[in-house]
C-alpha cells in the first residue's frame, strides 16, 4: 500500500516567537507592506491601544526588527517606524516556518 | 524564500484603499467639473482661464488633503513601487488635463449650432474622463471610481436625450453627483477618524 508521507513539521521552538504574537505579527505585516508609518497610523491600522502598541513596538525595536525615527511635523512630535532588513527577512522566514508547520494539515485535507 | 506573498499584497491593497477613502479628491474633482461645466454653459469665453485656475488649485488641495488625512489617520509612506505607480497616474492625469487646457480656448468659442458632429465636445470630454476613471478604478480596486465612470458615461449621453443650448451639461451633472458622493465620504471619514493628538 502506498502511504502518503506528510512533510515533517518543524518543531514549534523554531517559530520566531517575537513575531508569532498576534499583535506584533499584525504590526510587522503592516510595516512590511508600507515603507514607513507613524505611531498613530499603525495604532489605527492594527486596532491596538497606545499602551499595547508601545510595549509591542519596544520589543520589536529591541529585537532590531523595527527602526524608530523621532521627528517633528507641524511643530508636533512624530514617531516613525520602519521595518529593518533583519525584520523584513524575519517576517519572510516566519511565513516559511508557519507554512512548513501547517503543511501536514493541508496534506491531510 | 517568499518575497511577495499574495496575502501581503492583499493587505497592502487594503491599506492603500483605507488611506484613500476620505473623499477629498472626489469633492475637488467633482467641484472642478461643476465649475468648468457651469463656465462652459454660462461664460464659455473664460473656459481656458477657469481651467487654468483649477489646475493651479490642485497642488494646495493635495497639500491640504495630506494634513487633513494625517491629522486623523496618521502618517504613512507606501513602498517605492506604489509611489512610482502613483506618479505615473498623476502624470497621465496631468497630461490629459493639460490637453484639455490647451483645447479649452477653442472649445469655449464653439457653439452647438456651429458643429455637425455626432456628439458634442462636452460628451467627448466626460467620456475621456470616464475611460481614465475606469482604468484607475480597475487598477486601484477603488469601486467608487467605476461608479463615477458609469455616471460620466450616462451624463455624456444627456445631450443626445435632451437638446441643450450650450455645452457643459454633462460635466455639471456628473460633477454634482461626484461632489455628493465625495461629501458623504468625507462625512463618514471624519466620523470614523476624529482628529487625534500625536502621542
Amino acid at each position: 500500500m502506498n502511504k502518503r508521507q506528510p512533510p515533517t513539521p518543524q518543531p514549534p521552538a523554531e517559530i520566531d516567537r517575537l513575531i508569532h504574537e498576534p499583535a506584533r505579527l499584525i504590526i510587522m505585516a503592516t510595516l512590511y507592506v508600507v515603507d514607513e508609518a507613524d505611531f498613530v497610523y499603525l495604532a489605527q491600522q492594527t486596532g491596538l491601544t497606545a499602551g499595547n502598541m508601545n510595549s509591542h513596538m519596544a520589543r520589536l525595536v529591541d529585537g532590531a526588527y523595527v527602526a524608530v525615527e523621532k521627528t517633528f511635523a507641524a511643530n508636533r512630535p512624530r514617531t516613525i517606524y520602519q521595518l529593518t532588513e533583519k525584520g523584513r527577512t524575519a517576517i519572510q522566514e516566519y511565513r516559511q516556518q508557519v507554512g512548513n508547520l501547517l503543511a501536514p494539515i493541508e496534506t491531510m485535507q | 524564500m517568499v518575497t511577495n506573498p499574495p496575502e501581503l499584497k492583499e493587505l497592502e491593497q487594503r491599506t492603500y484603499k483605507a488611506t484613500h477613502s476620505d473623499g477629498v479628491i472626489d469633492v475637488f474633482v467633482g467641484l472642478s467639473m461643476v465649475v468648468v461645466g457651469v463656465t462652459w454653459i454660462v461664460i464659455p469665453n473664460v473656459l481656458s482661464g477657469v481651467t487654468a485656475g483649477v489646475a493651479i488649485a490642485i497642488s494646495p488641495m493635495l497639500a491640504w488633503r495630506r494634513r487633513f488625512i494625517e491629522a486623523r489617520t496618521g502618517y504613512v509612506m507606501f513602498t517605492e513601487p506604489r509611489r512610482l505607480w502613483e506618479r505615473r497616474i498623476y502624470t497621465t492625469v496631468a497630461v490629459l488635463f493639460g490637453g484639455f487646457m490647451l483645447l479649452a480656448r477653442p472649445l469655449g468659442s464653439l457653439k452647438p449650432e456651429d458643429i455637425d458632429w455626432i456628439m458634442g465636445p462636452d460628451s467627448l470630454v466626460v467620456w475621456l474622463v470616464a475611460a481614465v476613471l475606469l482604468l484607475l478604478g480597475t487598477l486601484t480596486k477603488l469601486t467608487r471610481l467605476l461608479v463615477y465612470s458609469l455616471v460620466l458615461i450616462s451624463a455624456g449621453a444627456v445631450p443626445f436625450i435632451i437638446t441643450t443650448e450650450a455645452f457643459g451639461w454633462p460635466l455639471l451633472i456628473s460633477g454634482a453627483v461626484i461632489v455628493a458622493v465625495g461629501s458623504a465620504l468625507i462625512r463618514q471619514f471624519v466620523t470614523r477618524h476624529p482628529r487625534i493628538g500625536t502621542p
